[in-house]
């Protein structure tokens, strides 16, 4: 009996060690943000560098460049992929062969996927050429420089790329099995697909999809390759001046990059309880539907 | 295997599901658990078979202690509802399963398989897939797969209750016949009165996580030991009187009676009521046609009483809903139960 | 009803396209030339990228090796402790189980740059750091999320009512875990390590921090030819480990197929 009790720590054990290290990780970068650096001796908590993150011109442009280019990413990328899975259950195409393409930009490395935007959409890239094509522009200089700009506009379509797969694949076989079945009793009890599918299958899914979206946002907010292979030199994004804070020869610099580390930390502490609470949920509603005999 | 049980409580997800369960079956004997669903029966055959935790209370298989001992090595297979084959698996694997655990010779396995495959009334398909079976086919399967792990007891948690009426009398002759053959001691939940009174040798009636009362299919039908017990096995008629110097008195008349003086309820079942077309004081309010039989519903002095007839009774006494006619009981018939002493 | 067909159909044929183009861009690249403006199709094509990564072919397999072989290593561990994870997690009830289920998922909701930088003293500490086997944890803490995501929902499908019948049919606990739980697993175990792989072998950050340019990957070789503007270069490197993933992938999923279409394994004969 005594195994029994034990068993499912065994179970956890290497899990934890892992959770040990990544929170040990995590509160040394909080730890350094306040300024506790007992190396250099600093050993007094202060709020300095948190003030400064939120005063000095170039951290605050790189807190709101980052914030802004990760939410309208991951909303574009959120709406496009329930919109592909919308069209694709209503249809009943989910099993369409070309379906399984939405797994291959899941599996490119985000620098493949910058060198992909830069083949794309720099200003002598395919898109260009194509605008001269149809006379649109003439010089190259006359296409919109998406890349390398202040508003990351590279930057995002990049990351639209890469999560609007994301999210079909994250959320399309849930959304197949509710309008599967719940769904088609809203159509057999008179409602139009799409009716049914707004009213019905997609409530049902939106804590999943809303999970989804949590996950995107938080990777492109503290996510290094795009910004720093296809963003502007100013404003930077905030993990690429935290890094340049953070690598300085000069040690009293890396609070600065705890600091800017710190501000993402609370935005994903956040998500990560908002995260937990819509897995729960879904835990609940899964036991729910299933019945307990 | 003789198997005793007593004072048995069990949790799940820190709520008492058996409040303190008593039970013996006796080796060789086919013991039908009955009782409605949420009752408890499941929790009690996985308990005797080792899947849940027992809180207190003891399981002893032939005197030892089972408490502690791995589901593995209790002897005790259960067939689940569900069935639970295993589907990656040919039928001829999920048979041979605990064979194979046991590393029996291949051929020695593939006679067995084979045997039993005969003796459920399915030769020739060992190298069916799970999913290609039929729903009678893998009750069948599930059931020649638990008897090839040579059960100390078997424990069959309701394994029909999916089938239709006449594959569900067939497996249920099925089970008996093989219990007999095998000499097995079989445990067989079920929530089907007509199922546990012509299969087991006794029933145990099992309600709330308590077992209400244990006897041969005789005894629990004709000696119920509270209402309770009593209304298991459909209507019964419940008439309040007296008792009084070995007389009892009620609505329905006088008779004479073997009770101590005081207030007591005496259930009659409504085949031992008699309507006497021609007599008075009863009015039918109610017909129930049921075919082979027809329920009348009688109201007058003794209140709503419920009357079985045969539908050629029926017939021949040509009532109608509205009509009087008279009743008689048939005291012989008659279970007292005592009533609290009211002032 | 057809008007949805082809209008749907229409939108599929959109999406793979999107998909599909930039990556069919970057092939014709791995042999291009010389692509002026402002044509649509490359003047000149050559294999000399191709022969200049190929020419250092002992480098490009020590890359292929180390970053094949850490990803991997990464995808073995996080199906291993992902199963032990999501079994403890779905089959018991224990204190504790809650802040189990929240870290699980937490590296989800923790951007790598905010771990590496902070984990680094630690990992000096350690003597993980510029390490492979540093490098493999680090991935493995990013990886793992999504396979205890995967293994969990395939685990609570399963149930634990098989393995109760495995068990009173005479099968010990890990005899019951083996014979039963795994085989129909297996599909999704190898979903799971074909998430692990990929989300490992994407990795640069991680692998530019803590392996400290000591531990080469696929993408620590890469970007410095993408900064310097090598698009053929970067291209050719891109195209060879794009494929060798791909060829990954496609044999995991056809031994899943394989394996479902079979209803699993067979193991008496």
């Amino acid at each position: 009996m005594r195994a029994r009790k034990a068993a499912p720590y065994l179970l956890l054990l290497p899990h934890i060690l892992l959770t040990a290290l990544f929170v040990a990780g995590l509160a040394a970068g909080i730890g350094q943000s306040l300024g506790l650096m007992p190396a250099l001796g600093l050993t007094e908590p202060t709020l300095d560098y948190y003030r400064e993150a939120f005063t000095r011109p170039d951290m605050v442009r790189a807190v709101l460049y980052s914030l802004r280019t990760a939410a309208v990413s991951a909303l574009i990328a959120t709406a496009a992929g329930v919109g592909i899975c919308a069209v694709l259950v209503i249809s009943r195409r989910t099993h369409d062969r070309l379906v399984g393409l939405v797994r291959l930009p899941i599996a490119v490395p985000h620098v493949v996927v910058a060198l992909l935007t830069v083949l794309l959409c720099s200003q002598n890239g395919l898109l260009a050429r194509l605008a001269c094509l149809f006379g649109l522009i003439d010089e190259q200089s006359q296409f919109p420089a998406l890349l390398y700009d202040g508003w990351g506009v590279g930057v995002i379509l990049a990351y639209v790329w890469k999560e609007t797969p994301f999210i079909v694949y994250f959320v399309l076989s849930l959304m197949a099995n509710i309008d599967g079945s719940l769904g088609q009793t809203a159509v057999n009890l008179g409602a139009g697909p799409w009716r049914a599918f707004c009213r019905v299958t997609l409530p049902l899914c939106r804590d999943t999809v809303l999970s989804g979206f949590l996950i995107i946002f938080v990777f492109a907010l503290g996510a290094y390759e795009l910004p720093f292979l296809l963003g502007a030199t100013a404003p930077k994004a905030l993990p690429v001046l935290a890094y340049i804070e953070y690598v300085h020869p000069d040690m009293h610099h890396r609070p600065y990059a705890m600091a800017l580390n710190g501000v993402v930390i609370l935005i994903s502490v956040l998500s990560a309880l908002a995260y937990y609470a819509l897995m729960r949920r879904k835990a609940a509603a899964l036991r729910e539907r299933g019945g307990t005999r | 295997m003789e198997l005793s049980i007593s004072d048995l409580r069990v949790c799940l997800q820190d709520r008492e599901i058996l409040h303190g369960v008593d039970l013996d079956v006796a080796d060789g004997e086919l013991l039908a658990l009955l009782g409605q669903s949420g009752c408890g029966k499941s929790t009690l055959i996985k308990s005797i078979a080792g899947l849940l935790d027992v809180r207190s209370g003891e399981i002893r298989a032939d005197g030892r202690s089972l408490l502690g001992v791995p589901p593995e090595r209790r002897g005790t297979v259960i067939v689940f509802q569900d069935l639970r084959l295993f589907p990656h698996m040919t039928v001829f694997d999920n048979i041979a399963f605990s064979m194979a655990l046991k590393k029996r010779p291949r051929v020695e396995t593939a006679q067995v398989v084979e045997r039993l495959l005969e003796d459920v009334q399915m030769p020739g398909y060992g190298r069916r897939r799970i999913r290609e079976l039929s729903g009678g086919q893998m009750q069948r399967v599930a059931l020649a797969r638990a008897l090839a792990a040579e059960p100390r007891l078997l424990l069959l948690d309701e394994p029909f209750s999916g089938l239709n009426e006449g594959l569900r009398d067939e497996m249920g002759r099925l089970v008996k016949k093989l219990h007999r053959e095998k000499g097995l001691t079989t445990v067989l939940i079920t929530h089907d009165r007509q199922e546990a009174l012509r299969l087991a040798d006794r029933v145990a009636l099992m309600q709330d996580g308590r077992i209400l009362q244990c006897g041969t299919p005789e005894e629990i039908f004709w000696r119920p030991v509270s209402r309770e017990a009593a209304a298991y096995f459909g209507r019964i008629n419940c008439l309040p009187g007296r008792a009084a110097g070995g007389t009892f008195s009620c609505a329905l008349g006088a008779w004479p009676c073997a009770l101590e003086d005081g207030p007591w309820t005496a259930a009659i079942r409504p085949f031992d009521m008699r309507a006497v077309p021609g007599g008075s004081g009863y009015t039918v309010t109610g017909i129930d046609f049921l075919g082979e039989t027809a329920e009348l519903t009688l109201t007058g002095p003794a209140g709503a009483i419920t009357c079985s007839v045969t539908a050629g009774a029926l017939a021949d006494m040509g009532l109608a809903v509205g009509g009087q006619t008279g009743l008689e009981a048939d005291p012989g018939r008659a279970v007292y139960f005592k009533e609290e002493a009211r002032t | 009803m057809r008007g949805k067909r082809t209008w749907s159909g229409a939108l599929l044929a959109a999406g793979a396209a999107v998909i599909l183009l930039p990556m069919l861009v970057m092939l014709v690249w791995v042999f291009t030339e010389r692509w002026a403006w402002p044509a649509l199709w490359p003047q000149t094509f050559s294999l000399r990228a191709v022969r200049e990564v190929l020419h250092r072919s002992g480098q490009l397999a020590a890359v292929l090796a180390s970053s094949v072989g850490i990803s991997l290593a990464v995808a073995a561990l996080s199906v291993l402790i992902g199963l032990m994870t999501a079994r403890a997690i779905v089959l018991y009830d224990f204190p504790g189980k809650g802040a189990a289920a929240f870290f699980t998922s937490l590296p989800l909701m923790v951007p790598v740059t905010v771990f590496a930088m902070g984990v680094q003293v630690t990992f000096i500490r350690l003597g993980l750091n510029n390490t492979v086997h540093g490098v493999i944890v680090a991935h493995l803490l990013y990886s793992l999320p999504y396979a205890v995501y995967l293994l969990t929902d395939g685990t609570r499908a399963l149930g634990v009512g098989l393995e109760e019948q495995a068990r009173v049919l005479g099968a010990s606990g890990l005899g019951a875990f083996r014979k039963v739980t795994l085989p129909l697993l297996t599909p999704v175990l190898l979903a799971a390590f074909s998430m692990a792989y990929i989300v490992s072998f994407s990795q640069y950050f991680l692998t530019l921090l803590l392996g400290g340019g000591q531990v080469k990957t696929f993408t620590m070789v890469m970007v410095p030819y993408l900064q310097g503007g090598e698009r053929n270069i970067a291209s050719v490197y891109s195209a060879i480990f794009l494929a060798v993933t791909f060829l990954l992938l496609v044999l995991f999923e056809k031994l899943s197929r394989r394996w479902m279409r079979h209803g699993g394994g067979n193991f008496y004969g």
